[in-house]
This record gives structure tokens, C-alpha cells and sequence, in this order.
């Protein structure tokens, strides 16, 4: 099909129609001029609200989300389509579309389509994106969808685990990424948000990312009636729904679709009688989960292209297959791995599972007895490998506790149930022994209202649900470190496992004395290792008298689970089954990437270059370093940074995702600069300080070490520095809309650091005064860009430059009139320079004899050190502070815009004077401004 | 050394291209091969053109088959139009995206979007000449790549090479300035000046303009005029007699802003009383700028309201032998700088008919007609009238001596013959 897209209706031109292929034209619109994200207050958002439940925000579309759907659905809807743009305001929406499906060929101009078409069409070549390339230029590199951050030989092989599960709740997929991203991989987790933020959120697991996307509004809302895709109408009985499936493979893989309309049709209508008389199929949920998934991943899965798909659970399995295809037709061939889920879900059928087992590379799941049903079920001959669900010693920190929570000292004796029980004489066995023990506790973690319910119930008719405690699930992976406080923990005492459960495990990492029935694996472990004593749960006295002999002897049980047998139990005993099943898939590049791994990121403002420059002093000391600048495309100055990137695409919730994975996770050190986030999502302007502080928190708590960086203005509260600085900028009213827009920013960034407990850096001496505790970090200077001019000549008319980054905030109003009048008198020669490229600056300070910098501020910026280190005589207001952080006098001409003018004869007039000053500036820079000052305080505020 | 010659022609405007550069080339190597060379021609593929430039696939008919040809891939970046490929800046921003990326490549190559085909250029060139013996090569430009890249190659194998400059590589053919990256591509040019064995040029003030700034390699300087094509017209098509009939006067070519459009509608208004009843003045080509802007709508309101003028727009070359077959009387007037002759004046001489000029007597137009025997040459507002009714009768009072007459001097004028005794020098050199 061929989809004309244009921002008005455009007539399709003749060669167009005369193709075989159906034409259909697409409004689209065009960008909005500013982005404006949509936020609603007042009355409709509280109606919202309640519609919603949780909704804080309503999530803000993109502008070209629903176009792109019309245009998407429609592509999808034959074996092979082309979009045409037909005019130039199509341009951006045609951008975006190409760019989230790469393998939907997209075309600009109707008469050009028409000619690549006829000559495909001539050589019986499939319309392609790759088949375009190589028609009109098979030498030209294919680009990548999204620029490279990192060096090709840097890069790790990416694994994408894509889930439905809970991130919160559930740890199974956070526990594979982080193994896997230690065996040296780049691991995303890509979830569903809990929350409506605009664009989802990000936070680092270990050394991976997980990744939340919004899901639709119906994934939200999912557990009502469910609301099926028009694309998915019609299928209602698991053969049908195999055969649609096969249809969207054939799309996929170019083939021909081999159904008919009206054999459509026809199903169409059976499946609407067929509704009618059985109502709503739970299959018809599992298709509306597979298109969420792909509506809220497949635009991520495109833009950050995945080396593997680590498929967990049955839906995902359907989402990877069709992003795997929509890859293979860009010429990227990526395996899938499936992780069967644990336990059996019941959200596919065994004919749709063996389906789609014939597209996987490998099989993992989380018991034994679930192996046996997957390769029973299966043709191929291939072994699932079991990945049992154990806690990770690693990322069970947690600061929740048992007894806190349930408010009991340490003398109350707790039972801890990780799982309700499973069946109602469980429950009755549980209370009774319960009952007869008088003071212990029982704590049972549940998430679910029905099974608490039932408890409660149940402990009422005993009486004694004043001892029983039902808890809501810690943080996912946390259970066995939160419940550690407690006592004993209860396993099933009525059926017999024949395998290892979670619970078990969580146990055995928390250091817990075990109960349970007399029957089964388990047991027989607990007798073999004395960890925990068993008991018949028929026999209640029996219960007791277990519950009592482990009490009695809470440490001898302790003392025999040996670090080996945690090992036995805990992650450990799993990670090495998944390093060898992934090395048959992928090979990972080594063990641990040398690059990386003790790599300090310092980003994204890199103002004045800073960044950069203390990433390269760092570099120089032997400490792997990068620095990520966020430009803002016209940005005069141009400053070197190892990534740059467009801030309009780094704002893009896919290209942050992706900076997120390759950047920030594999960094164990991580500079935030000027209270900008690097990589976290962001929803509205006045949150990106909030982003910034919750990105670095978010850090924290992955173990990475983290530094607030300020350069000044977002820190330096104008209301503060106008009580201590006359001549301040923000005083005089003159500037008042840059002073509030500070003071609010400025205002975010101190409510941040108010619950910042991390280290604070700043840039010049004054502001530690703002940052209570801060630590001063030395600018850096290029000593050999801005070298030593000792061969120039001193002049009696000497050339005066004044090069403000900022005016307003350098107090040019005072500077220019006073330079102006020394001018016109020839006393000196005055340039005035703004918004030059800063690889400019060096010659422009060489040819300088005197700098003014600043008047009003109090500092010492980097331009008067830049001045300074070609040894060019300053002029400028540097305060008090400066004065007193060197601990020496300051080579430079002080003065304020009282005394400027005389100052400024004085030196004119004085050349032997400049003369003297010339190298002891140059020195002074070198003393306190080479990076060796600001590479120690790296090193000890982020304790490499 | 073979008997016959191997060649190698480089010219990225080759058939299936259509634009007007593409004739010079193909008669080039149709006539080489004619001469017994064994001939390749290194070209762009065929899909720019077919996608992008405008193509003409009956062109490629018109090749001689023994005529081996080479196509290197080329695609105007500019013009690409997979947008998935592009940057978000060029979705956008295009306007923004291309002012920056206008001169991509020029580092390479001071040639703005065809700099980029340098390198796969050479590097055909010099698998070329890994592949056996070249005998010589002969570059015509533009793009002037084509020139640069068998310089280089030529240089490297010690190949002797002949370039062939249809427009100006330094300066703008219109105006005679001196091009925006002059001082770029002046070393290239010195260079090529010394590394060729004739520079070519298509007209007499293009050869002198670089005779008088390069005195040293003047010898080198050659003219090799266009001339015209019998794709273009047919001399036989050309009635004999106009018998009794109103005549019809016709101007054939593009109209440039430079074209002295008030001069020539004085001339006709003043004419038109003295002409048989019922002639015509038809004007046949594309505006040279916009339809749109000012000045183009101005130029056509002008040329409608003039008497018994009539204006056709382009006509495309299949069908110029026959408008020529229509015409009386040729008008030929100045289409573009000092710099510039007009292809169409080749083909008014093969026609045989009265051309009416309002040129500049020492122009390069009255220099390639002088020995025509129908040029009426106006220089002024009366004497154009004069000169159309002179034509007029010139053509009404011929019996079909006149037109055999002028048909023969023409005929010396076609691109055939004046290209023939260079091809045969370069030819001569290279079969040592």
C-alpha cells in the first residue's frame, strides 16, 4: 500500500496511481512550535483524577502519537507499504515515523516515490528500506536510528528484557539484567510505568537500566472490560488467533497474506456471535496485551536496537517475536530468548506457545517441573535451561524492616510467611499453632486483598488476629533482607514440594530457622542441614513443638546455614546457568569490559567547557572519565565534550532511555551538573531539578557514587547575593526577568539539596556559602590552548577586551560606557566580543593586554583565568572569597564599578606594571588551575 | 601500442541523463568509437537521473554499442530521500539543515553536492587502469569531479589526459565574475592546466578569458565549439519556399533575465505594419527564473501584449526539427553574458534561414555566423525593424538557392564536423 502523508491534502500525482499498489492519503500534523506538554489543572483534571484513580498528570502524548498510529495500522495492515511525504510540512511527523519503524520505507516527494517504485517494480526488487538504499546508492553507509553515543569497540552486546511484570513487585527480570550486565552485557529491563509521568521513568538496577514506559490507557485500566484493536477483531478461538498471528508474521516477513477479505469477514462475524453468546474471551485480553506491548515498547525497540530479546512470559514472547521480524527486515538478525515465566500463567495456550517456540533461540524457566512441561509440549529438541527464582545478596538492601513495620520489639517472637498460605487448612493449621504458642507473632506478606481477607477472617474465629500481621510486599527482590529480623520462616506444612520454592530460598538468605511439613524436598534438606526443624501439619502439637524447639534455639539453626549453603540457595547458584546459556546465544565480549566499569560520567551542562575539562584531567591521572554536554542547537560557544548531544533530542524519552542504558548504568562515578538530569526522564521544565535530584538518588541507591556539581547561577539564590553584593545583577531591577527566572530555578535546586545527602561541588569559592558542607572545585584550564604569550610586546596604548558569556550577569552596563570613554580619549583600544566560538577565545586573549571580566558578580570565572593564564592583565570584581580561598593575593587588578575607570588609567598607564603581573598570572593558574586541585576533589568526594 | 586506442571518456552527464550537457559527451564518444577508439565511458549510475535529475532512457539508444560503460554510484545527498536517513535537524529544519550542509564535501573538493563522488571516482578510474591499458583519457565537465578525478588518476599512471570545460570552472558564465570559491578552486585549476594536454573550451571568449589570466599555458587553450545536433533539427524538414503565405519569425531558446525583450518588441511593433499581414513573432522556450516571481510574470505580460506575438514555453528537443519546419524567419538575440553562445545559434545555421540578430557586432555570435550568408545584424531599435522586414524578404523572395546555400554553411557548423579534427589530434596522441 502505498500512504501518502501531507500536512494539507495534496493531489496524488499521476505516476503514483498508475502503480498497482492501493493509494491511500494520511493528514498529518505538524509539530507544535514550542513543546508545551499538557498538563491540565482545575476542575478537569480533578474529574480526571477520579476517573483515573492514580493519576497525577494525564500522560502527554507526543504530538505525532496519534497520526503515527493511523499511519502505523494502516502500514500494518498489508504485506508491503511505503509512506510518501508529500509536502514539506510532513517533513518532522515523516521523521518520526521513519525513525521509530526504520523498516517502513518512508519517501519524500510523490514524483520521487514514483520513479523508485517503477524501478523497483522493474527488477522485481521488494520495496525495502535496504532495497532503496542499494537501488539509488549501495555505497552509501546505512545510518544507525539513533546517533552513536559511545565507540563502536566500546559498545557491549545490548540484552532487552521485556516484561509485564511489576517492577516493584517483581525481581525475576531486575535480577536477570543485573546478572547479566555484571557478566558484562548491556541490560535493559523494559517495563510498564506504574505511574502516568509523561514519558515513564528510568532507574539503574546494578550495573542495567530498567526502563518504564507508559502503557495505554487500557493496560492501566486492564482488569475491566478489555477493548480490542480493530486490527484484532475477529479472532476469538485459539486457531483463529494462530492464524492472525501468522498473518502478522507473513506482514512482517514480507510474504503474502493468505487470507482473504471476505474470509475475514466471515470470522469476523462468528467471532461477534460467538462474543454474544459466550461473552468476552481471556484470550482476547492476551492479544490486547501483545498490541499494548508493542504500542508502549515497539518505538523504544526500534530507536534503541537490542542484540537479544529476553522475552519474559508468554505475551512478551508474541511482542519480541514481532520487533525480532520488523529487525530482520532492516537486516539485523536478533536471537530471543524466552524465560517461560514462573508459574505457568495461564496467559497463552500450549498450541500458541509451541508456535511461537519455533521462533526462539533458547529456552529458560523457572523450575524444573516447568522444563518438563515445555519440552514435553515442544517438537524441537532443545533443553530449557531452569533459572530458579533465588534472592540476589547483591540488591536485597532495603530500608524497610519486619518488626518496624508491625511495630514489635525485638523480644516478640515473629513466624514470617513470604507467600499466604495456599490452601484454607494450611491457614487452619498455621492459626492453631498460633493460638496454643500465646506470644508469637505472625507476619504474612500478601499483596492480595482475597488472600488477606482470608486471613483475617480466619484469625478473628481463632482469636488471635491481634497477633497476626498481614504486610504488602517490600520492594521487589528485598523480601528476604526485610523479613531477616524475624524468626522463623514457615514453609508449607501440609503438601510435600518436590522442588525448592522462592520462599524457601528467601529464607535461607535471610539467616531464617525453617519450618515446614514433613514431606517432600524441602524437608528433607532442613533435616539434612539442621537449619529448621519439620513438622507434621495434620498433627498441630507437632507444629507447636517445632515452632517451640527452633525458638528455644534460634542459634545453633542460624550457625548451620553456612555461607555455602546461602550460596547453595541464593543467586549465586543460578547466575553461572545463565552466563552459559547466553554465551550459546550471544557471546558476551569478556568477562567485564575494561572501559566502564570505574568510569566517572560528569554531565550534562558542561559549562565553560568544565566538563570536558575535568573529564580530560582525570583521563591524564589514569581515572577513565567522559563528559556529556546537552547542547541547545545555535549554542554560540561550542565547547569540547566526548558526547554531544542535540538537547531537543536528548529530551526524547527514547534517546534518554538509551543514554541511560549506555551512559549513566555502566558509570561507576557520576558528576550531575547544574542540577540537570542526565539521562532520567522529565516531564515538564520545572522538573528537571526534580528529575536530576531523583535520577541521583536513584543512583545512589544502584551503588553508584554521585556528586552534585553547581556552577553558579542555578545555585546563587539572587535574593541572597544582592545582601552581600552592592553591585549585584539582581538588584538594580534591571534584569528582572532573568533575576526570577533564577530565583526560581535557583530555589528548586536548594529544596533538592535540602534532602541531598550526597557531596556537593562548586566552582567558585563564593558559593559555598549557598551549599552549606559543599566542597570548592578548582576550575580547570587548557594550559597549552591558552598559552603563555611571553613574546608580546607591552604597548602604551594597550587593547582592552570585554567578552561576556552573559551580559546582564556580567555587568557590562557598568563596563561599556567606561571603556567606551577611555576610547574615544586613545587611551586604550576597546573590543568588545560576545558569543564567539570558544576555540576563538585563546587567540582573542592573546591579542588582548587587558580583560575586564566581570563587575558586580564577585568571582573569579573561567574567562578571567582563561585571560589570566595567557597572561593577559584582569580586571575584574573578584570577591572576598576568592581572595580568601587561595590562601594568597590574587595577581590581578580588583575593582568595582566605582573605581573602574581609575583603575583602568592606572593600569593603561603603567605598562612596566602589567608587565610584572604577566607571569605571575600565568603562574598562579598553573598553581591552583592544572586539574591536579580538581582531580582530588573527584577523587574524595566520590571516593575512587 | 594497439591499433586501436583505448579511451576512457569521464562525463557523469551521460544518457539516460536529459539535461542539455548531456549531447556534447555522447557525440564525444559515439565519435571517438566512429574513429576507431575503443571507448569507456565512466558515469553516474542510472538512478539519480531516472529518480532525481530527469532522464530520457531513448537517449541510451543513441550510444554506439561498442561503447563500454562504467557507471559509479552517485546520489545527491541534498536530494536523498529515505527520510528515515536524514537528521532531525533536516526534518525540521530544512532550510536551517541546508544552509549548513551546502558545502559538505568541499574540503574534499571544491564542488558543492558532487564532491562527495570524488573518492568512488578515482577509485573506478584507477581500477580502470589496473584493469589494462589506457591510452588516454578525456574528462569533460561539469561537474568538474570528473575533471579533478582524472587529472589525479591520469597523474598517478602517467596517462595522458585532455579536459573538456563546457562551462567555467572559475567564474560564472553569466556575469564573468570570479566564482565564490575562487581561491579554492584556482590550485585545482593550475594544476589541471599543467597536468592536460588541450583544455577545451566551447567558445572562443571563454578560451581567451583563460588565455589572458594563464598567458603561460595559452597554447594549451583550445576552442572546441558546440555545435549543433540532428537530434535538435533537420535541415531537410526546411520548406524551400514560403509560398505566399504570412511568414512566421521565432525565437528558440531559454529566456534569461538578460534577454532584451523591450529592444525586441519595439523593433517588432515598428515591423509589424511593414510585414506581410498575418505574421507572427513566436517566442519558444522556458523562462530562464521563475513563471512566479515578479519579473516573470512581468517579462509574459509584456510578451501578450505585443502584437501578434505568440509564447509557446519549452519544447522538448524531440520536437524542436519541427518548429524549426514552422519557422521563417530566426530572431537571435543575446541570451546570457559575453561568456556565452548560445547552442541555439548552431542550429539557426543549419536551418538556412534569415536570422535576424540583436546582438553586439563583436559578439561570439556574429564571430561563429560569419560566414552565413542571411545574418541580419541590429544593433539598435530602427534598425531591428529594418532587419525584420529585411529577413522577411529574404525569405519570401528565395527561390531555395539562398536556403541551399546557407543550408551548407551550416552544415559546417554541426557538432559532427566541429568536433571531428580535435578527436582526431586526441586520437592521433594516443596511438603512439
Amino acid at each position: 500500500m502505498i500512504i501518502i502523508v501531507g500536512s494539507e491534502r495534496a493531489k496524488t500525482i499521476p505516476e503514483l496511481k498508475a502503480l498497482a499498489s492501493p493509494v491511500r492519503f494520511i493528514k498529518v500534523p505538524r509539530p507544535p512550535k514550542a513543546h508545551e506538554p499538557l498538563v491540565l489543572r482545575g476542575r478537569l483534571a480533578d474529574q480526571l483524577n477520579q476517573v483515573a484513580g492514580t493519576f497525577a498528570a494525564v500522560p502527554d502524548a507526543p504530538w505525532w502519537r496519534r497520526a503515527y498510529q493511523r499511519v502505523t495500522d494502516a502500514a500494518d495492515s498489508s504485506h508491503s507499504s511505503l509512506v510518501v511525504v508529500a509536502d514539506p510540512g510532513a517533513k518532522p511527523f515523516a521523521w518520526e515515523l521513519a525513525r521509530r519503524r526504520p523498516e517502513l520505507p518512508v519517501i519524500w516527494g510523490q514524483s520521487q516515490a514514483a520513479a523508485i517504485l517503477g524501478l523497483l517494480e522493474e527488477r522485481h526488487c521488494p520495496v525495502t528500506v535496504a532495497g532503496i538504499r542499494a537501488l539509488l546508492d549501495p555505497q552509501r553507509p546505512a545510518p544507525l536510528p539513533t546517533p552513536d553515543l559511545l565507540d563502536p569497540d566500546e559498545r557491549r552486546p545490548r540484552i532487552v528484557v521485556l516484561t509485564e511484570a511489576d517492577l516493584e513487585a517483581q525481581a525475576r527480570p531486575l535480577r536477570i539484567a543485573a546478572s547479566l550486565a555484571h557478566d558484562g552485557y548491556e541490560a535493559v529491563v523494559v517495563g510498564y510505568s506504574p505511574s502516568a509521568l509523561p514519558f515513564g521513568d528510568s532507574f539503574p538496577v546494578r550495573e542495567a537500566m530498567a526502563v518504564r514506559l507508559v502503557g495505554s490507557i487500557e493496560h492501566q485500566r486492564r482488569g475491566s472490560a478489555p477493548r480490542r484493536s480493530p486490527l484484532w477483531v475477529g479472532y476469538a478461538d485459539d486457531n483463529q488467533i494462530a492464524h492472525a498471528w501468522h498473518e502478522l508474521e507473513a506482514m512482517d516477513q514480507g510474504r503474502t497474506s493468505s487470507g482473504s477479505a471476505l474470509r475475514r469477514r466471515t470470522t469476523l462475524f462468528r467471532t461477534w456471535l460467538h462474543e454474544r453468546a459466550s461473552g468476552p474471551q481471556p484470550d482476547s485480553q492476551r492479544v490486547d496485551r501483545v498490541l499494548d506491548a508493542l504500542r508502549s515498547f515497539g518505538t523504544f525497540l526500534m530507536s534503541v536496537p537490542p542484540d537479544v530479546l529476553h522475552a519474559d512470559g508468554p505475551v512478551m514472547l508474541e511482542a519480541a517475536v514481532v520487533i525480532r521480524n520488523r529487525w530482520t527486515k532492516l537486516g539485523k538478525d536478533i536471537p530471543v530468548v524466552y524465560d517461560t515465566g514462573h508459574p505457568w500463567d495461564g496467559s497463552t495456550t500450549p498450541d500458541r506457545e509451541r508456535l511461537l517456540l519455533r521462533s526462539v533461540n533458547a529456552v529458560m524457566t523457572g523450575s524444573v517441573s516447568e522444563a518438563v512441561r515445555v519440552s514435553a509440549s515442544w517438537s524441537r529438541q532443545l533443553d530449557p535451561v531452569v533459572i530458579a527464582d533465588a534472592p540476589d545478596e547483591r540488591m536485597t538492601a532495603t530500608n524497610r524492616d519486619v518488626r518496624v513495620d508491625c511495630g514489635l520489639d525485638s523480644q516478640v517472637p515473629i513466624l514470617a510467611m513470604a507467600h499466604p498460605p495456599e490452601t484454607k487448612a494450611e491457614v487452619r493449621t498455621v492459626l492453631a499453632a498460633l493460638e496454643r504458642l500465646k506470644t508469637a507473632h505472625l507476619v504474612v506478606v500478601t499483596s492480595t486483598a482475597t488472600s488477606a481477607d482470608r486471613i483475617e477472617s480466619a484469625a478473628r474465629r481463632n482469636g488471635v488476629w491481634n497477633r497476626v500481621h498481614v504486610v504488602r510486599p517490600p520492594q521487589a527482590g528485598t523480601v528476604a533482607s526485610y523479613l531477616s529480623s524475624a524468626d522463623v520462616g514457615v514453609l508449607p506444612l501440609l503438601t510435600g514440594h518436590d522442588e525448592v520454592s522462592v520462599d524457601f530460598r528467601e529464607y535461607v538468605v535471610a539467616g531464617l530457622p525453617l519450618l515446614s511439613g514433613d514431606a517432600g524436598t524441602m524437608a528433607d534438606i532442613i533435616v539434612a542441614e539442621g537449619i529448621g526443624e519439620t513438622a507434621s501439619g495434620s498433627d498441630d502439637a507437632s507444629v507447636v513443638q517445632a515452632i517451640r524447639r527452633l525458638l528455644a534455639d534460634r542459634d545453633r539453626y542460624r550457625a548451620a546455614m553456612t555461607p555455602q549453603l546461602r550460596d547453595r540457595f541464593s543467586w549465586t547458584a543460578q547466575s553461572p546457568h545463565l552466563r552459559r546459556m547466553y554465551q550459546s546465544v550471544l557471546p558476551s565480549p569478556g568477562n567485564v569490559s575494561p572501559r566502564g566499569r570505574d568510569r566517572v560520567l560528569i554531565g550534562p551542562a558542561n559549562y565553560a567547557g568544565q566538563g570536558f575539562a575535568w573529564a580530560q584531567a582525570l583521563r591524564a591521572r589514569g581515572v577513565d572519565a567522559l563528559s556529556l554536554e546537552h547542547r541547545q542547537e545555535g549554542n554560540p560557544f561550542a565547547y569540547h565534550a566526548d558526547v554531544v548531544m542535540d538537547a531537543d533530542l536528548a529530551s526524547d524519552p527514547e534517546v534518554r532511555a538509551r543514554t541511560a542504558a549506555e551512559l549513566v548504568a555502566p558509570a561507576a562515578g557520576v558528576v550531575i551538573e547544574a542540577g540537570l538530569p542526565l539521562a532520567a526522564m522529565e516531564g515538564t521544565e520545572p522538573d528537571r531539578t526534580t528529575a536530576a535530584f531523583r535520577e541521583a538518588a536513584g543512583l545512589v541507591r544502584a551503588g553508584r557514587r554521585v556528586a552534585m556539581l553547581f556552577h553558579g547561577s542555578e545555585l546563587r539564590r539572587p535574593d541572597l547575593h544582592v545582601r552581600t553584593h552592592p553591585w549585584s545583577p539582581f538588584g538594580a531591577g534591571e534584569h528582572r526577568d532573568l533575576t526570577v527566572n533564577l530565583q526560581s530555578r535557583t530555589e528548586r535546586v536548594h529544596a533538592g539539596l535540602a534532602a541531598w545527602l550526597g557531596p556537593v561541588l562548586v566552582t567558585t569559592p563564593d558559593l559555598v556559602a549557598y551549599a552549606p558542607g559543599s566542597t570548592w572545585i578548582p576550575l580547570t584550564i587548557d594550559l597549552e590552548r591558552f598559552e603563555f604569550g611571553s613574546d608580546r610586546p607591552i604597548r602604551d596604548r594597550p587593547t582592552v577586551v570585554h567578552l561576556p558569556s552573559r551580559s546582564a550577569l556580567k555587568g557590562s552596563r557598568w563596563i561599556d560606557p567606561v571603556l567606551q570613554r577611555l576610547a574615544a580619549e586613545g587611551v586604550v583600544n576597546y573590543e568588545r566580543i560576545q558569543r564567539v566560538p570558544n576555540r576563538e577565545v585563546p587567540g582573542i586573549l592573546r591579542r588582548a593586554d587587558i580583560v575586564v571580566d566581570q563587575m558586580g558578580m564577585g568571582i573569579l570565572g573561567v574567562a578571567a583565568l582563561e585571560a589570566m593564564a595567557c597572561g593577559t592583565t584582569l580586571v575584574s570584581d573578584f570577591g572576598d572569597e576568592a581572595e580568601g580561598a587561595y590562601g594568597e593575593p590574587i595577581p590581578a587588578i580588583r575593582s568595582t564599578p566605582d573605581d573602574l575607570e581609575q583603575q583602568l588609567r592606572r593600569v593603561a598607564a603603567e605598562p612596566e606594571m602589567r608587565h610584572e603581573l604577566r607571569r605571575d598570572a600565568r603562574d598562579f593558574v598553573e598553581r591552583h588551575h592544572n586539574g591536579d586541585r580538581s582531580v582530588v576533589v573527584l577523587r574524595e568526594s566520590l571516593g575512587l | 601500442m594497439s591499433q586501436r586506442p583505448h579511451i576512457v571518456v569521464v562525463a557523469w552527464g551521460f544518457p539516460p541523463f536529459r539535461g542539455s550537457g548531456v549531447y556534447r559527451p555522447l557525440a564525444m564518444v559515439n565519435q571517438l568509437a566512429s574513429l576507431g577508439a575503443r571507448v569507456t565511458v565512466v558515469t553516474a549510475t542510472r538512478e539519480p537521473f531516472l529518480v532525481h535529475y530527469g532522464a530520457d532512457p531513448d537517449l541510451e539508444n543513441l550510444v554506439d554499442p561498442s561503447v563500454r560503460i562504467e557507471r559509479v554510484p552517485f546520489f545527491p545527498d541534498l536530494s536523498w530521500p529515505l527520510v528515515g536517513d536524514w537528521s532531525a535537524t533536516r526534518a525540521y529544519r530544512g532550510k536551517r539543515w541546508r544552509e549548513r550542509h551546502a558545502a559538505d564535501g568541499t574540503d574534499l573538493f571544491p564542488e558543492a553536492g558532487f564532491s562527495s563522488w570524488l573518492p568512488r571516482l578515482t577509485a573506478r578510474l584507477r581500477a580502470l587502469a589496473d584493469e589494462g591499458s589506457i591510452d588516454g583519457i578525456l574528462a569533460t565537465g561539469n561537474p568538474y569531479v570528473d575533471l579533478q578525478a582524472a587529472v589525479v588518476v591520469a597523474g598517478e599512471r602517467g596517462i595522458p589526459v585532455w579536459l573538456d570545460d563546457r562551462d567555467l570552472f572559475l567564474a560564472d558564465r553569466f556575469t564573468g565574475e570570479p566564482d565564490v570559491d575562487y581561491t579554492a578552486r584556482l590550485p585545482y585549476f593550475e594544476r589541471w592546466l599543467q597536468t592536460t594536454q588541450e583544455f577545451w573550451f566551447v567558445n572562443r571568449p571563454i578560451a581567451q578569458w583563460h588565455r589572458d589570466r594563464f598567458p603561460t599555458s595559452a597554447d594549451r587553450l583550445v576552442v572546441v565549439e558546440n555545435g549543433w545536433d540532428a537530434t535538435a533539427v533537420n535541415p531537410e524538414l526546411i520548406e524551400p519556399r514560403p509560398a505566399g503565405r504570412p511568414l512566421t519569425f521565432g525565437y528558440v531558446g531559454v529566456l534569461s533575465p538578460l534577454f532584451p525583450l523591450s529592444e525586441v518588441l519595439g523593433a517588432w511593433r515598428e515591423a509589424v505594419p511593414r510585414l506581410p499581414a498575418g505574421s507572427r513573432l513566436v517566442f519558444c522556450g522556458a523562462l530562464g527564473w521563475s513563471v512566479n516571481s515578479g519579473s516573470g510574470k512581468r517579462f509574459l505580460r509584456a510578451l501578450r501584449s505585443a502584437p501578434n506575438v505568440e509564447y509557446r514555453g519549452h519544447v522538448p528537443r524531440t520536437q524542436l526539427s519541427s518548429v524549426y519546419a514552422e519557422l521563417d524567419v530566426l530572431l537571435l538575440a543575446r541570451a546570457g553574458g559575453n561568456l556565452v553562445t548560445g547552442s541555439k545559434t548552431y542550429e539557426y545555421a543549419a536551418t538556412g534561414l534569415p536570422i535576424v540578430a540583436q546582438v553586439p557586432a563583436d559578439s561570439d555570435t556574429v564571430q561563429v555566423l560569419a560566414g552565413y550568408p542571411r545574418l541580419h545584424v541590429a544593433q539598435d531599435l530602427q534598425a531591428g525593424a529594418d532587419h525584420f522586414v529585411a529577413a522577411a524578404d529574404d525569405r519570401r523572395n528565395d527561390n531555395g538557392t539562398r536556403l541551399a546555400q546557407a543550408q551548407k554553411v551550416g552544415a559546417a557548423l554541426s557538432r559532427q564536423q566541429l568536433l571531428r579534427p580535435h578527436l582526431v589530434r586526441l586520437i592521433a596522441a594516443c596511438t603512439k
